[in-house]
């Protein structure tokens, strides 16, 4: 703090004989003066000369931000970024955006115009730094003393600013010392607040991390918790602790085939293809043929399988003579029942189309060894009608 | 009566008793910010504290468990979670209307009562602001109130009245709040002056902003004060109407009536008035201000009581006269079995004590009588509980069809929720009384004899 006099304070006893020291040195000192008092004085600010407030302005104009921001922000949701019905109403329903601009309105008025506007942008407070704040006589006038205050610059001036007051009849005066820089005074509590927001953002940080716990505190498990019974789970209810109950003895289920055979060979003696080999059936026995065998016996049923060589089985060739030869019943069997390396498919494919990709096989096995009627044949329809192979060809 | 005594009356009563000095003023107000707290305070902290932790735990129970600990079920789903908000909200209206639709109408008496009323305003919608917190039912979602945006890409209803109110409640205790600091700043910075402590001083010293009480900073002051004031007014009748939006949009009968704005809040200013009648009868003697909190203060109180509490009972009587004239059958059951059915009891002790008892202040001799006026506010007190319980409870407890009938009844959560909230907020109040000045004291001194400069130095 510098030991510059910056300010000579008169403290006067009551309001009326500040307003005529006011009046007194008025001619002299002009805008260097300034009154400093325990609560508002009225009329105080025309003897100062002092403007009228723009607080109103600055409220006027954050009142309005919030009714443009919070009517635009209504009607921006419910028009174009979340339209939903309500009752049947119009999606901009401004009649029921009203509570809500008004409190936003006077919410921005009040607290960013009038408190942050008045006491930040206009009084530029807080000011910790001060000089008169560390003065013996503010204690004084923030009880009972009425003070004229003179600005200012060197000892000499302050000595006449002195007399001048004693003058109009202060009966006590101090002079001042410092500047009135921001920042510059020891009131300022830099290390609190800086310490402050050093701990808010390690508690953020914290509370950050801790959320990825958050679902897992007892208190707060989102519903994960239930008493209900869940399939496959352990279950404390039951004496065999588990939650599925066994079936009914005898309990048959929709979908269970009857198969009266054991071998292939006895399937193949017993079992006649149900379908006929239409287009449809067909198509159906290509895509389950695509869908469940071609990676093992190949595109062409010729064995050539697309898995990579670590795979060491070999599928079978489904052209060779002694499956040719075999009758339907028998490639049936394969697909449900399996062989050697291969599994069966009963469980996955419904026998209808196990039925329609053993007709299918057939369709493989003959066109590989096409003769030249069959040629000629296929030609003709290709010719009637071009797209009828369809397909991925 | 003699033209004397006709003048005595009418003329402007002074607004302190006796002579009182700028200086004296603070002496009195601070005094108990600078002396060891007495017993009886330490004991009714300890009681009320020890209130709140029980509301507190109960609370704690309730998210463990589940809101199923109260007694809110079908067909009653608003139990006494809503009641108790309303209440609450009610009770926090009396310190904005002093502080702000007071100083409009330049009625001086206010700044006496001002400070403690906004604090009470504060403190009252704490409370209240617990209920839609906890009554969600999962409280740490509490945030989805508020519209941000989220990865589900929805927003809140904003043709919602329960939207509405989260916007109301909440501007309206941030602007509370705020109004109550800038009005704290010139009597923060006094403290700091007096403070003799380092963190007394470190405290009241960065509160008050570094005020220095200039001229130039009053006239911007007072400015923005009238500002605050001139805008809270709407925003206090704004708040109780919102709320009573909450039962008059839906289309429940004994709720949907258009009458429910202007009611709630003449109920919401007679409640708040009562509960500051309440407090300030202690305050004003045991903390020794009744020279500055006088008895005029006091009965001033009263008549606005008495008027509010006559503008209720016209609501009262004209809810079953429209529901008469409205000719809805439905209505109609609702108001009779109000009156008549298994409710009757909580009904009729919400119109004796909100419509019956406060007549007794047409009379002056009980308007000054510290201990009627007492008995009676607490009466006022009991009888807005039960007018937001008969609200909520009787509309509700008899659905459409007599299978889906109740009867609501509280459980001890219940109780000791509610209970835990009067603790908070009388704790509030006796931390609030030893630590801030409870008058604005450059707010009386400008009002005293002489303060002003005028023709003589003395104007009324």
């Amino acid at each position: 703090m510098s030991d510059r006099p910056f300010l000579v304070l008169g403290l006067f006893q009551d309001a009326d004989k500040l307003v005529h020291g006011i009046r007194a040195l008025k001619s002299t000192y002009g805008d260097k003066l300034e009154a400093y008092t325990p609560y508002p004085i009225h009329g105080i600010e025309k003897e100062l000369g002092i403007p009228k407030s723009h607080v109103g302005k600055i409220v006027l104009a954050l009142g309005l931000s919030g009714l443009t921001l919070a009517l635009g922000f209504q009607s921006w949701v419910f028009t174009t970024d979340y339209q939903i019905q309500f009752g049947g109403k119009p999606y901009f329903s401004w009649a029921s955006f009203v509570p809500i601009v008004f409190e936003v309105t006077v919410l921005l008025a009040c607290i960013v115009g009038a408190v942050f506007g008045m006491l930040v942008l206009v009084n530029k407070l807080p000011h910790y730094s001060h000089p008169i704040l560390s003065s013996r006589s503010m204690p004084k006038i923030t009880r009972d003393r009425f003070a004229l205050a003179v600005s200012v610059d060197t000892a000499e001036d302050a000595a006449r600013a002195e007399a001048a007051l004693r003058q109009a009849g202060a009966p006590e005066t101090e002079v001042v010392h410092g500047t009135d820089e921001i920042g510059s005074g020891p009131l300022l509590p830099l290390k609190p607040v800086l310490a402050t927001v050093i701990i808010c953002v390690l508690a953020g940080l914290g509370t950050w991390h801790l959320q990825r716990l958050w679902n897992k505190l007892p208190l707060i498990s989102i519903m994960d918790e239930q008493t209900k019974v869940l399939p496959f789970r352990a279950n404390a209810f039951y004496p065999d602790g588990q939650s599925m109950r066994p079936l009914v003895p005898g309990t048959v289920s929709r979908s269970a085939e009857y198969a009266a055979w054991t071998t292939p060979e006895e399937a193949g003696q017993m079992l006649v293809n149900p379908l006929s080999a239409d287009s449809l059936t067909l198509a159906k026995g290509r895509r389950g043929y695509e869908t469940h065998c071609l990676v093992c016996h190949g595109q062409l049923g010729d064995g050539t399988k697309l898995l990579s060589d670590k795979y060491t089985g070999a599928p079978a060739n489904l052209h060779q003579a002694r499956l040719k030869e075999a009758p339907d019943g028998h490639l049936f069997a394969v697909v449900t029942a399996g062989k050697n390396t291969m599994a069966g498919y009963g469980k996955d494919i419904p026998a209808a189309d196990r039925w329609a990709i053993v007709h299918y096989v057939r369709v493989l096995q003959r066109a590989l060894d096409a003769s030249d009627a069959d040629v000629q044949a296929a030609q003709a329809v290709a010719a009637a009608a071009p797209v009828a192979q369809g397909g991925s060809h | 009566m003699s033209h004397e005594a006709v003048l005595a009356e009418i003329r402007p009563k002074p607004l302190v008793v006796g002579e009182v000095s700028l200086g004296a003023v603070d002496d009195a107000v601070y005094a108990p910010m600078e002396s060891k707290p007495p017993m009886v305070w330490w004991v009714a902290l300890a009681f009320t504290s020890a209130l709140m932790l029980l509301g507190f735990a109960l609370i704690g129970y309730t998210f463990y468990e589940g809101i199923g600990v109260w007694g809110n079920n079908d067909p009653v789903f608003w139990g006494w979670d809503i009641t108790n908000f309303v209440f609450w909200v009610g009770i926090g209206h009396a310190g904005t209307l002093i502080s702000a639709v007071l100083f409009l109408f330049r009625q001086r008496w206010r700044n006496a009562i001002a400070r403690l009323a906004e604090a009470m305003t504060i403190f009252a919608v704490m409370c209240a602001a617990i209920y839609p917190a906890i009554h969600v039912g999962r409280p740490w979602f509490a945030f989805w109130l508020f519209p941000y945006p989220n990865q589900r890409g929805m927003w809140i209803n904003f043709n919602s009245p329960l939207a509405w109110d989260v916007f109301a409640v909440s501007t309206y205790f941030t602007v509370s709040l705020f109004f109550w600091y800038v009005g704290l700043i010139p009597d923060l910075a006094s403290a700091r002056d007096r403070a003799t402590g380092k963190v007394q001083k470190a405290v009241f010293g960065a509160l008050s902003l570094g005020w220095r009480g200039a001229a130039r900073h009053w006239t911007h002051y007072e400015k923005a004060y009238m500002i605050l004031a001139g805008l809270a007014t709407p925003l206090v009748l704004s708040v109780h109407s919102i709320v009573s939006f909450d039962f008059a949009t839906s289309v429940i009968p004994g709720w949907h009536t258009t009458i429910f704005p202007p009611y709630f809040v003449a109920g919401a200013v007679f409640s708040g008035f009562a509960m500051v009648v309440t407090v300030l009868v202690f305050v004003r003697k045991i903390m020794r201000l009744d020279h500055l909190i006088t008895l005029d203060h006091m009965e001033v109180m009263n008549k606005v009581i008495l008027t509010t509490g006559s503008i209720v009972g016209y609501a009262y009587g004209m809810e079953f006269f429209i529901a008469w004239y409205g000719g809805v059958p439905a209505e109609h059951y609702v108001f009779m079995n109000r009156a008549t059915g298994p409710y009757a009891w909580a009904y009729w002790t919400m119109v004796s004590c909100n419509v019956i008892f406060p007549q007794l202040f047409w009379f002056r001799k009980i308007r000054r009588s510290i201990v009627a006026m007492f008995i009676i506010s607490i009466f006022v007190n009991i009888g807005m509980w039960f007018e937001r319980f008969v609200i909520i409870a009787t509309s509700l407890h008899r659905d459409y069809l007599p299978s889906a009938w109740g009867y609501f009844r509280p459980t001890l959560v219940d109780m000791g929720i509610f209970a835990g909230t009067f603790g908070l907020f009388f704790t509030m109040i006796l931390l609030f009384s030893r630590t801030l000045p409870v008058i604005a004291t450059a707010e009386l001194k400008a009002v005293l004899p002489g303060a002003q400069p005028g023709h003589g130095g003395h104007h009324e």
